[in-house]
């Protein structure tokens, strides 16, 4: 008994709501003398979630090779704008890069992340790569279009670089809000 | 019981009760006698217009659509009845649309809304009242039932448009004549 009042009543809400809709979708306009109209509605809805759009250069960067002045200099070997990043969202964002590995595939497969340095400002100041991440800029709102130049820096030691082709990856998130 | 309608309908019309008829003729015949009485059927201009749905949602935002800077989606259909001459307009019924989320309300204007009879447009504002039928924006013949669709293009931007929930009404009027 208590099941079938459920029911009933559940029908009775089914049976109101599509009434109700029913008056929203349909209207009737009459008269007798002179213009006669109606209208509906239509709402039209969309949700905007948090957009961001992350673009680079190059998928690689060929580094310049090392002398031997730059082994054991501290100053290492500079390569400015090596790569682009463009930057969208609709909101506030920041980008980090992180190294892929904690050390580059080469050689003795020894040679830290850390000895590659990236700069967003032409090398006034530099951030040391590791695989937990570095941020190298952000913004407070929204963007169309932000572009980020960023130069590479090396530092080469005698005891560990030794010849060979080296190479690391280097992870850019972009992270919205 | 039906029988007792049909009387009681008959008995209306010929007391004169619920239509206005000419004034009073009489005759008399000791054969045969005929009164001519005209009956006045009112006339009203009737109009309706049914819609298929009372609400569009347009598909969730990418980044293609912020970079491109519109979003177009299939709104609802309709059909038109109308005994007289008539024309079916569309406006925003608001200025702007709602905004629900965390940023500012971006006061997205109902200009960003644009609508168009068919899916290639041409496209018009929705801010102010135009035409969707007749194309020629004159009046277009009573119909018995005109089908007509609508198409919604709306426009995005990364800057002007922070994540949140965006909704405006959109009124389709039908007017006669």
């Amino acid at each position: 008994m208590k099941v079938t009042r459920i029911i009933a009543t559940a029908a009775m809400s089914a049976v109101l709501a599509g009434t109700a809709q029913a008056q929203a979708l349909n209207c009737t306009g009459t008269t007798s003398a002179g213009p006669t109209n109606c209208s509906v509605t239509n709402t039209v809805n969309v949700s905007v979630p948090y957009v961001a759009s992350l673009q680079v250069s190059s998928a690689t960067t060929n580094l310049t090779a090392p002398t031997a002045a730059n082994f054991g200099a501290s100053a290492g070997v500079s390569d400015a704008n090596a790569i682009s990043l463009t930057v969208k969202a609709n909101s506030s964002y920041k980008v980090t890069a992180s190294a892929a590995a904690a050390t580059w595939t080469g050689g003795t497969n020894s040679k830290s992340a850390g000895d590659l340095k990236l700069s967003i400002d032409n090398f006034s100041t530099t951030s040391a790569l590791s695989t937990a991440g570095v941020q190298i800029a952000s913004g407070a709102s929204a963007t169309a279009s932000s572009n980020i130049s960023i130069g590479y820096n090396v530092v080469y030691n005698w005891t560990t670089d030794a010849p060979g082709a080296y190479s690391l990856a280097v992870n850019y998130t972009l992270t919205s809000p | 019981m039906r029988r007792r309608a049909v009387s009681l309908l008959l008995g209306m019309l010929l007391s004169g009760v619920g239509q206005p008829l000419s004034a009073q003729s009489t005759c008399s015949s000791t054969t045969s006698c005929t009164v001519a009485v005209t009956l006045r059927l009112p006339q009203p201009m009737v109009v309706s217009l049914a819609l298929s749905a009372s609400s569009t949602t347009i598909p969730t935002l990418t980044a293609q659509v912020l970079s491109a800077g519109f979003a177009e989606v299939a709104g609802p259909t309709m059909v038109v009845r109308a005994n007289s001459p008539y024309r079916v307009s569309v406006q925003s019924a608001a200025s702007t649309w709602t905004y629900s989320g965390s940023a500012a309300n971006p006061q997205k204007p109902a200009s960003d809304l644009q609508w168009s009879a068919t899916a290639s447009g041409p496209w018009v504002s929705s801010a102010t009242s135009a035409t969707l039928w007749p194309t020629n924006s004159l009046v277009a013949p009573a119909t018995s039932g005109r089908s007509l669709a609508i198409f919604y293009r709306s426009l995005w931007s990364w800057t002007a448009n922070p994540p949140g929930n965006y909704s405006i009404p959109v009124n389709i009027t039908l007017t006669s004549p």
